[in-house]
């Protein structure tokens, strides 16, 4: 068996999980989707990212309550076999977008602002990064996020802390361009993406040393994703306002635009770039390595390597043609967006539906189970 | 089928790779090497045993050491006082013809003996020869072997065992100053090629009875000694067990030099990076073995090879440990800046000048633009010459004796590097940057490491030249990744950061030195685990 899932420790979960979801939640939905009828994302996302936290923590409670060995086990055990295939099947999908999604946007950010490459060209790069570190396993991704996770949070503070000066509540508003409805179809939308990541770790207890084990790491990363998502939207929302924010690729770049030309602060946005790219690249590989991990579960494959190459490239592949042909095709982002939505819904009521019956199940059996750990 | 068949057995689809992680509480045997357990002892072949009849081991070993050709051994026949004949064997050079003469021929010409067979082994043993170190033996691989390696071989006409003494006394070279390992405090000694004066220094510095030196012979045609040292009471068994059967499982040609070791024992192979530690100063050995590491002497070889190693302990220098703390600090930080220099620099200067020159200041950007206007090779073009020649220069100074030696260096960088310039091969600023980049190269204290890191450089140069700082962060991502899934002898790379320990050391900044120091936790010592 090669399942390449070692074991990391709590910090490199944690930091591995912060990363994914930070990557997701800045840069997972575009700005035209994000901005379009006004500007409520940093509500919306830290908030879709706060239910997929809690819907996350409830599922491990109910796996430890019920002395179960992870996700799966625990839907097997309370809600049949086939809902945990079902399950999953979602999951490995939200892996899926989660690693497609950030990508769709540096590619854009890349091909506008960098190179005047093509989206494939960009992409080819982008891959062999995803790919080679996807296919060397979970151990290597947490611990490369150990090595960087420092490094970019000093980099999100640098480019938050630069234009100080120049944040004004005033361009906050208005805050919806008529109604606020819009809001929960954006935190719906982002639902699935961060939800598959936070359910991963407890879908590979090996590699976590145990569920009980992994909640802890999973609700601080959790909170530092939410509260980093949370400033840097905010700190976007208060320099921009939404109307000039839908016409933008990377406004979490152009922030510093407002500060003085002189000196070099101004050309280190396009360093912050590839840095923050270095975090996106870790994220999509943990989202590669997972899906193909539940791939091989599903399909009694015993090496999770071709998995791992071939969705890293046809998620790349995917990400880049879904730049080219998003404008020739009508309505691709808005069925993209709905299946997202039903993704999210499916992978959350079957996680909640479990826990509950499997609580349920113990309590009614009146059983005080210690875990044998 | 049988293509896609081959092609998934060449990709080692399904096999999992057979490394353990020194950090888990497991004991035994690790899982891929099974076909040894227990101690490991060197294959040898079946050895018949000597016969009492002296005639019989005469003609015996006088065909097995070549006497007709080999002028080298010598075969000294006496008679002792009592009377009964006898042979002493062994190699011209080798031995100590005075301890030879004093301890061994004349205690047995001279003392009267009275058993016969087994009580005439014992008098000799213990009543007439007066050497330190004798023992019988009756292997004949094994007294070929002795002699072979310097002891002296003594046959008595109906006994059935030889008497094998310790009587080497080969000339040495004497104890020198570390040529390669310069260091401005602590001790100045290096390893010599012999192994008992090498296992002495450790001795003299590690004065304590766990110090544990097991020699076993090498499985090779030189029949090279191989001593294993550790602290008993510190070292983790699991990573000593697999390090025997890796030395045990050694059949090659021959194993002259603690190198050759070091890439027979490490995996993968093709990974440039040194998973093992050599040096060649005692002082650094003796801190790695209390700190639980295992350390490897191969007689004949004048460094010693510690394992496990990771990035860290590479980059530390032995005097590291005898400055202040912060001082250290400061050293070291200069140290990982040089090689963050010599490996980013190059790569980010062609990134920069041929993608992203909006990202350089207008001065630097016209300065490099007036220094490349006649230059008509491409820049990376000219950064891999130009870092090509630098190692032309390097090479050819070491291999040069003497004087003449630096002032290659000197020739090679200034008038070459002048007249390149000159002559619109390169331009200033390309000079620049890959003096610098070598400048930075030289901080990086392991010999190994700062040849790996030298050729990484060129590999993200490439990354550069292809896709900018593009090109150049998936590179160094990719390197960072492969580095961090590392692991040499079951502790990973980049201990003690990925992953965290609780003591960081050896780590970028040096702490400070406690009363209550302990061995690093990635090294899972017995004092870890409580046993």
């Amino acid at each position: 068996m090669n399942l390449r899932e070692g074991s990391i420790g709590a910090l490199e979960l944690r930091n591995t999980l912060a990363i994914a979801l930070i990557a997701s939640g800045l840069f997972a939905m575009s700005p035209y989707a994000l901005y379009a009828q006004g500007n409520l994302s940093y509500a919306t996302i830290p908030a879709s990212m706060l239910v997929a936290l809690i819907v996350a923590f409830v599922a491990s409670l109910a796996i430890r309550r019920g002395c179960e060995q992870s996700l799966f086990d625990m839907t097997k055990e309370s809600i049949g076999a086939f809902a945990a295939v079902v399950l999953c099947v979602s999951i490995v999908l939200g892996l899926v977008i989660s690693a497609i999604a950030p990508l769709i946007q540096f590619l854009r950010i890349l091909q506008h602002y960098i190179f005047t490459a093509d989206y494939f060209t960009i992409g080819v790069f982008i891959a062999i990064a995803i790919c080679f570190i996807g296919v060397l396993g979970f151990e290597c991704i947490g611990r490369t996020a150990n090595v960087m996770a420092t490094v970019l949070l000093l980099t999100l503070v640098f480019i938050l802390a630069v234009p100080l000066g120049s944040y004004d509540v005033y361009r906050m508003l208005p805050a919806v361009e008529s109604s606020a409805d819009f809001a929960v179809l954006q935190a719906t939308e982002a639902l699935p993406l961060f939800l598959a990541l936070l359910l991963l770790p407890l879908c590979m207890p090996k590699a976590v040393h145990g569920v009980k084990y992994a909640r802890r790491p999973i609700v601080c990363a959790g909170a530092i994703a939410i509260v980093a998502t949370f400033v840097a939207l905010l700190c976007i929302a208060l320099v921009f306002p939404y109307e000039v924010l839908r016409g933008e690729y990377a406004p979490l770049f152009r922030l510093n635009t407002l500060v003085e030309a002189e000196g070099s602060f101004v050309r280190v946005e396009k360093i912050t770039v590839f840095l923050l790219l270095a975090g996106c690249i870790i994220g999509c590989a943990y989202a590669v390595y997972g899906s193909s991990r539940l791939v091989a579960q599903l399909t009694s494959q015993r090496d999770t390597r071709p998995g791992a190459l071939c969705i890293g490239m046809a998620s790349v592949a995917a990400a880049c043609a879904i730049c080219l042909y998003e404008g020739r095709i009508d309505g691709l982002m808005e069925c993209l967006s709905t299946a997202k939505r039903i993704l999210g819904g499916v992978m959350a009521a079957l996680v909640i539906v479990a826990s509950v019956v499997s609580t349920i199940k113990h309590a009614a059996r009146g059983e005080k189970q210690v875990c044998g750990e | 089928m049988r293509f896609f068949d081959e092609i998934v057995k060449r990709l080692g689809f399904d096999r999992g790779y057979a490394d353990f992680e020194l950090l888990e509480t497991e004991s035994g045997v690790p899982p891929a090497d099974t076909r040894l357990s227990g101690g490991a002892t060197p294959q040898s072949e079946p050895s018949a045993d000597i016969t009492p009849d002296l005639r019989h081991n005469r003609r015996l070993f006088a065909r097995l050491f070549h006497r007709d050709i080999n002028s080298d051994a010598i075969f000294r026949s006496f008679i002792t006082a009592s009377g009964v004949k006898g042979l002493a064997v062994y190699l011209n050079g080798m031995v100590d013809a005075d301890r030879i003469n004093d301890f061994i021929l004349r205690p047995l010409v001279r003392k009267q003996t009275v058993g016969e067979g087994d009580e005439l082994l014992r008098e000799v043993l213990y009543e007439v020869l007066e050497a330190d170190e004798i023992a019988p033996q009756k292997s004949v691989s094994k007294i070929a072997d002795a002699i072979a390696s310097g002891q002296a071989a003594v046959f008595i006409d109906g006994v059935g065992s030889a008497i094998i003494a310790d009587v080497r006394g080969f000339a040495t070279r004497s104890i020198g100053e570390a040529e390669n390992e310069k260091t401005i405090m602590g001790s100045k000694e290096a390893f010599t090629e012999n192994l008992r004066t090498s296992i002495t220094q450790l001795r003299r510095i590690v004065k304590s009875p766990d110090l544990i030196a097991e020699l076993r012979a090498s499985n090779t045609s030189n029949k090279g000694t191989i001593a294993i040292l550790y602290m008993a009471e510190t070292v983790n068994i699991t990573l000593l067990e697999n390090i025997k059967r890796k030395i045990a499982s050694i059949d090659t040609t021959m194993l002259l030099d603690v190198g050759t070791l070091a890439q027979l024992i490490e995996r993968p192979k093709y990974i440039p990076l040194p998973k093992t530690l050599i040096t060649e100063k005692p002082d650094r050995v003796a801190a790695h073995l209390l700190q639980g590491h295992i350390a490897i002497v191969i007689d004949g070889s004048p460094e010693s090879l510690v394992l496990p190693a990771t990035l860290f302990s590479l980059m530390a220098s032995a005097d590291d440990a005898y400055i202040k703390g912060p001082l250290g600090s400061i050293i070291r930080l200069v140290r990982f800046a040089g090689a963050a220099i010599s490996i980013l620099l190059p790569g980010g200067f062609v990134a920069l000048a041929l993608y992203h020159q909006g990202l350089l200041s207008t001065e630097v950007l016209l300065t490099v633009i007036s220094a490349r206007k006649m230059v008509h090779i491409p820049i990376g073009f000219e950064l891999l010459f130009l870092m090509f020649v630098f190692h032309l220069i390097r090479e050819a100074g070491m291999r040069v004796p003497g004087s003449i030696g630096q002032a290659i260096g000197i020739i090679g960088g200034l008038m070459l590097g002048q007249a390149a310039v000159t002559a619109n091969i390169v331009s200033t600023t390309s000079l620049i940057v890959v003096a610098l980049s070598g400048l930075g190269n030289f901080c990086i204290p392991n010999y190994q490491l700062l040849i790996a890191t030298s050729w990484l450089r060129v590999i993200l140069l490439l990354a550069g030249w292809a896709g900018g700082l593009l090109g150049l962060t998936c590179a160094i991502i990719v390197m960072i990744g492969c580095i961090a899934s590392m692991k040499s002898f079951g502790v990973p790379y980049l201990s003690p950061y990925a992953p965290t320990a609780k003591r960081l050391r050896p780590a970028i900044l040096r702490g400070t030195v406690d009363n209550h120091d302990r061995p690093a936790d990635y090294m899972n010592t017995r004092e870890d685990r409580g046993v």
